[in-house]
């Protein structure tokens, strides 16, 4: 019964102590009992805390790794949010310019299509500014 | 390598020779009056063990005695030699300090 107590108190223990030194300990406790004359109630007590305080420290390093997993995963996905938007800003800008060369109605508050810049084919615009930057003259 | 102060004791005890669990407490006990519980000797043992510094031997009756490798040993010398450096410029400084 004592010794089932023992070693449901070795659970708290992390698994690589439990299975590698568990009957050692149960031994050890046994030789200061009846060597030493230690209280039984305190060595367990003190089995416990060890236990715990071993098994916190396991646990707080599993949960630092779980920590820097998350914190990476979501620094990728702000990274890759971050990409998304710019290209959708982008393409958006792309469309704007691109807009008025496919829309052809006139309203009759806007200028003529051919005054109005924005309202040029894009080819027109194309054309002009090759000819200013390539055809100085 | 940072030990700790626990595993500094159990390295020291087994520079003195082959120990099992209780026999570890009790030296440590009689050299450093320092009492280690079961659970806190083999944490210790189970670290240590896994580092390459302590290896077990075979059972006897029970009990594994431990014993130190020579990467203990290594560990453990330049450890005390860092603490002996550290407490000979403590009691230099406290001689130069008079009073």
């Amino acid at each position: 019964m004592r010794r089932r107590l023992t070693r449901a108190i070795l659970l708290l223990y992390p698994r690589r102590v439990r299975k590698r030194h568990g009957l050692e300990i149960v031994s050890l406790i046994d030789d200061l009992i009846a060597h030493d004359k230690r209280s039984r109630a305190r060595l367990l007590i003190r089995l416990a805390v060890d236990g715990l305080v071993q098994r916190t420290a396991t646990t707080t390093t599993a949960w630092t790794m779980v920590a820097v997993l998350a914190a990476t995963s979501l620094a990728g996905l702000a990274v890759s949010d971050f990409a998304a938007a710019s290209a959708h800003q982008d393409a958006t800008r792309t469309t704007r310019t691109l807009a008025p060369a496919q829309h052809t109605h006139q309203t009759p508050n806007h200028p003529p299509r051919s005054t109005h810049p924005s309202r040029r084919p894009a080819g027109t615009t194309a054309r002009r500014l090759t000819s200013t930057r390539f055809s100085p003259r | 390598m940072r030990l700790p102060e626990r595993s500094v004791l159990v390295l020291t005890s087994l520079a003195g020779g082959d120990r099992h669990g209780y026999a570890l407490i009790k030296d440590i006990e009689s050299f450093s009056g320092v009492a280690l519980s079961p659970g806190t000797l083999y944490g210790a043992l189970a670290k240590l063990e896994a580092d390459g510094f302590v290896e077990r031997l075979p059972a006897d009756d029970r009990r594994y005695p431990y014993r130190l490798t020579p990467a203990g040993r290594a560990v453990l010398a330049e450890r005390l030699v860092e603490s002996a450096r550290i407490a000979n410029l403590g009691l230099e400084r406290i001689a130069l300090g008079g009073t």
